[in-house]
């Protein structure tokens, strides 16, 4: 079962909107995964799924490797400080506050022309 | 802001709401990279795409330090995934994409508060 809405949320970020944002609360409220595992299924999973979209980037000379660096010199320390208080976040907080940030990303959607507009290969 | 400072306070943002969050990915990324750095549509995609994934697995490391991870799930999440975006990709010409991101919202505000008002 979970597989099947895996696969849905693949196909919407094979559409480019987004896949986690989905898989997560689905997780969460369809199958009652705690929080934390969802999050963190979420996470490994997007390593999987994103390592083949990575080097087909690359090949086609969209991965610009000077901005790479610069911003994992951000995003790898901030990812890092961003887990650990996670682990550390009693899983009923997280979870309120991914809702939160959902509802916001909900609105930014609606009313925000997005990239996926430009995409029209 | 030199350079190197705007893109790493960027990076630093994606990074901490993808450890915190597991969010903070392309649909964040991508336009920051293109309106804070100028960077075009395609070149900001696909460094994205390389930057949210080294990313997620420092994250995905500390969840895994601290047990949280369940294999089992995250294999049938990958599974499922991999075929998804597969597919998606094919059926994205298809689609309006207005249609979507009403849809897209409309999911995530529910679900959303669902998250935030449950108990």
């Amino acid at each position: 079962m979970i597989i099947l809405v895996a696969l849905g949320a693949g196909i919407l970020t094979g559409m480019a909107v987004g896949g986690g944002v989905i898989l997560v609360p689905a997780l969460v409220l369809l199958f009652h995964v705690p929080q934390h595992s969802a999050q963190a299924a979420v996470l490994a999973a997007y390593l999987a799924t994103s390592t083949v979209a990575a080097f087909t980037h690359r090949r086609q000379g969209n991965l610009l490797g000077r901005c790479l660096g610069r911003i994992l010199l951000g995003s790898l320390p901030g990812a890092f400080i961003g887990a650990a208080l996670a682990v550390r976040t009693p899983p009923e907080l997280l979870r309120r506050s991914y809702g939160g940030v959902l509802i916001a990303v909900a609105l930014y959607v609606f009313l925000v022309r997005g990239p996926a507009e430009g995409r029209q290969e | 802001m030199r350079p190197r400072l705007l893109y790493a306070s960027i990076g630093l943002m994606a990074g901490l709401s993808n450890g915190l969050l597991g969010i903070g990915g392309g649909p964040v990324l991508v336009p920051a990279l293109v309106f804070a750095c100028c960077l075009p549509e395609h070149e900001a995609h696909g460094t994205a795409v390389a930057a949210v994934l080294f990313t997620s697995a420092v994250s995905a490391a500390v969840y895994v330090a601290h047990g949280r991870l369940d294999l089992s799930l995250a294999g049938q999440v990958a599974l499922g995934g991999v075929v998804g975006s597969y597919l998606g990709a094919r059926l994205m010409p298809r689609l309006k994409a207005q249609v979507l991101r009403r849809l897209y919202a409309a999911f995530l505000a529910a679900a959303g508060l669902r998250m935030l008002l449950g108990g």
